[in-house]
């Protein structure tokens, strides 16, 4: 079994013998667990059968850090993960994102990350019945799909040379965001899952992008009608809605802000068992940050209580 | 907010104004202006005392922000700070007169925004009020028979504080849908809304400025919630703050 | 004039001893809206500094096809110094800073990694008190790490100076006032590669290597705080 070579410092800590600062509970540093935190310019190993992944670089046989962070190591691959950084695609991500401009036969779509990602007319779901008609009206057709400012759920299907990415939408379950709220937190807390689409049991479905952009909306079950309905598809008009929905809707979002500021992994069961958390507090209660601090330690007490079960 | 540096220049409770916005705020400082206009000291005092305000939002603290020369935003929110200044006789004018007629202070006030998470009126007027309360006066005179273009001098006592005649607050709203009211709009909201009011209130009821640049047209019906919810929001904080603290 | 300087006892105006760095006080990450911010206290010195990036760049013109594009923005407050001095920012010394500091950053940056896209830094010193160009230096270095864009290592800074015989390490602004010959030097800690020397004065080749050793000394010790703060601020999302 390979072994990473920890450098001195690390190793140190390791050992106790470093002087340690703040004993945090964020940052799981020597001792328990093997979380290597790095910084930039650090040696992370001179082993040569190690490959080098994102945040890092070699420099004279050795495997160097260029970010602070986590080591992560897949196999042969070593990267590091930066704490902060802006989203970084990958394909097969599930990102939400705002429509910033039109171009010919693309839209560009701001996710927060390091460039625009893209968005073709060749990429969007165009179920059978609309003519795409190859004309001056293009792009007058083109903003009844998609105008500046709509926000869309989509798919990352692949990078252009300079590293944009290209999203499509073409599957019924992306498309047109409608009867919700957005919600923004940092993409590091939105780990790549099986389940970004997630529907609870309070009538509310969140859409989790992995680029930090959370969708929070009233439920809305999908029918094979709708597939083939491009005016339901597209359509700016949102469901009407009781207060009661609102509220939940606003529930859920300032639980999903309050595991954001307090920086924690962000998932189905967080939600859920922070959502139950929050049921003790009125919704607008929900932005003072001691109860924020309440309702986190709370769900993780009800997510250990059900681990144990 | 948590970037108290604890140093000299961060006065703020960071827990009063975590209501209003993150914003951190710096030392003004104080400059003599003598005017050397000759005239004799028992003309009436032509000179007044004047403050120049000026706010910076630099590209700094926002993305919406471009860097260059300041632009809209800032120029009319540092015309209204003026103006609120002067007009609200907020500083007992008889603390800043050196002398009748021939020296008196102008006060610098310089306010540089370094998060910008919307609605950064209210946060200006909250951090320009808790830095006046900060303000030390050097104890200066000015001899009586020198002439028109003699320094003043700083004496030896101690500096004083300016004594503050009324702690303003200031409420923004903004205008959703020209009826809706959000008070205390977040970057997001004000992205939507077609207007926004803000109220300046002192801690005796009194209005001491409004401010609606443009936009879409407001009833004054309107204009009179803002002015309820602004006098509401202006006594539960001074109340919070146990008399705005003179 | 140097002679007031250094005092027989050997200590300097504010108490120092000649090769004393002054109270260092970091925060890493105060701000919500910037990718990466810092700030740093260098005895009176107070600079923050933001990132932004990388992004899309302002405009199609400003960007490389092959690497991101760096931009400085460097500010000073017209409350930082005694007496109130308003600067536009087309001053041509906060431009000649900015450039300098770009410069310093373009190589250890791994601009490579994001072509098309521009990183933007701005820099607001806060109060003067000498060593702004180190301490903007070193407030950058930590945004930057804050803001997760990959450098080749930290890029670190200290000045020292030269009066009544002596090398003085970290200037403030008496000193830097006092016409003493200052040198501004920029060090890649793990390499002791020197990346940035700035001097505007005159010094005798005799006592030059004095000051650049003492100069590349702080950048040593002010690497191990910074790299100490930097690891502080280190908080991964965690579980709940």
């Amino acid at each position: 079994m390979l072994e990473i070579s920890l450098p001195p410092r690390a190793q140190a800590r390791r050992a106790g013998t470093a002087a340690d600062g703040d004993d945090d509970d964020d940052v799981d540093m020597g001792g328990a667990g093997d979380r290597q935190l790095v910084t930039p310019g650090e040696t992370i190993t001179t082993d040569p059968a190690f490959m080098r992944g994102h945040g890092t670089f070699t420099h004279e046989q050795a495997l160097v850090a260029s970010v602070a962070g986590v080591v992560e190591r897949v196999n042969k691959l070593v990267s590091v993960r930066p704490l902060k950084s802006r989203y970084n695609g990958e394909i097969g991500d599930v990102v939400v994102g705002r429509i910033t401009e039109l171009g010919p036969k693309r839209w560009k779509v701001d996710i927060k990350g390091r460039q625009d990602a893209v968005l073709l007319l060749s990429s969007i779901n165009l179920p059978g019945g609309v003519q795409r008609r190859k004309s001056e009206s293009d792009e007058l057709q083109m903003r009844s799909f998609f105008a500046e400012g709509d926000l869309v759920s989509a798919e990352v299907q692949s990078f252009f040379q300079d590293g944009g990415a290209s999203l499509q939408t073409r599957n019924i379950k992306y498309g047109k965001l409608r009867n919700g709220s957005l919600v923004m937190v940092h993409s590091a807390q939105i780990k790549r899952s099986k389940s970004h689409f997630i529907v609870l049991s309070c009538g509310v479905d969140v859409v989790l992008g992995v680029n930090g952009y959370v969708w929070v909306s009233k439920h809305v079950p999908i029918t094979p009608e709708m597939e083939s309905d491009p005016e339901g598809l597209y359509s700016n008009q949102n469901e009407p809605m009781t207060e009661s929905e609102r509220e939940t809707i606003a529930r859920v979002c300032n639980v999903i802000a309050a595991l954001g500021r307090q920086n924690c992994e962000i998932h189905e069961s967080a939600i859920v068992y922070a959502y139950d958390a929050s049921l003790d507090y009125a919704v607008k209660e929900l932005l003072k940050v001691p109860v924020q601090e309440a309702i986190v330690s709370q769900a993780s007490a009800l997510l250990r209580q059900a681990a144990t079960q | 907010m948590s970037g108290d540096a604890a140093t000299g220049g961060f006065v703020l409770d960071p827990d009063t104004f975590k209501k209003i916005q993150p914003l951190e705020y710096h030392r003004r400082f104080l400059e003599q202006d003598v005017r050397a206009d000759g005239r004799p000291l028992r003309m009436f005092r032509a000179l007044e005392f004047r403050a120049v305000p000026n706010i910076d939002l630099p590209a700094l603290c926002s993305p919406q922000f471009r860097p260059g020369p300041p632009g809209e935003l800032t120029q009319s929110l540092s015309t209204f700070l003026e103006h609120i200044i002067s007009s609200g006789h907020i500083i007992d004018l008889d603390t800043l007169c050196v002398a009748s007629g021939r020296a008196v202070w102008v006060l610098y006030a310089d306010i540089i925004c370094l998060n910008y998470a919307g609605n950064v009126l209210d946060a200006a007027v909250a951090a320009l009020m808790a830095a006046l309360r900060n303000v030390r006066l050097p104890d200066v005179t000015v001899g009586e028979d020198a002439d028109a273009d003699a320094a003043p001098v700083i004496s030896g006592k101690p500096s004083k504080p300016i004594h503050l005649s009324r702690s303003l607050v200031s409420s923004t709203f903004g205008v959703f849908d020209k009826q809706l009211l959000l008070a205390d709009p977040t970057n997001e909201e004000e992205a939507l809304v077609s207007s926004s009011v803000s109220v300046v209130l002192d801690d005796k009821d009194v209005v001491c400025g409004v401010f609606k640049p443009g936009g879409a047209a407001a009833s004054k019906a309107l204009i009179d919630e803002c002015i309820a919810a602004a006098r509401e929001r202006t006594s539960r904080l001074v109340e919070a703050l146990g008399g705005l603290g003179k | 004039m140097s002679r007031e300087l250094l005092a027989p006892e050997g200590l300097r105006v504010d108490g120092r001893r000649p090769p004393e760095l002054r109270r260092l006080l970091t925060r890493v990450g105060l701000f919500a809206v910037a990718d990466g911010s810092a700030y740093v206290e260098l005895g009176n010195t107070k600079c923050l500094a933001a990132v932004y990036g990388p992004k899309e760049p302002r405009t199609q013109s400003a960007q490389l096809h092959d690497r991101a594009v760096i931009n400085v923005e460097y500010n000073v407050a017209s409350f930082s110094s005694g007496e109130r001095k308003s600067r536009t920012r087309r001053d041509k010394r906060l431009l000649e800073i900015a450039s300098v500091i770009k410069r310093t950053f373009e190589p250890v940056v791994m601009t490579a990694t994001f072509p098309r896209s521009e990183i933007d830094i701005y820099i607001q010193i806060l109060q003067l008190d000498g060593g702004a160009l180190h301490a903007a230096i070193n407030a950058s270095c930590l945004a930057m790490i804050d803001a997760g864009i990959p450098m080749s290592d930290y890029v670190v800074a200290c000045s020292a100076g030269f009066a009544s015989g002596t090398a003085l390490l970290d200037l403030n602004y008496i000193e830097e006032s006092a016409e003493t010959p200052a040198l501004t030097v920029a060090m890649l800690p793990k390499s002791g590669k020197l990346t940035m020397l700035n001097m505007e004065s005159r010094l005798h080749l005799d006592h030059f290597k004095d000051v650049l050793d003492l100069a590349t000394e702080g950048c040593k010790s002010l690497a191990e705080s910074l790299d100490e703060a930097v690891r502080k601020a280190c908080k991964t999302p965690r579980p709940i």
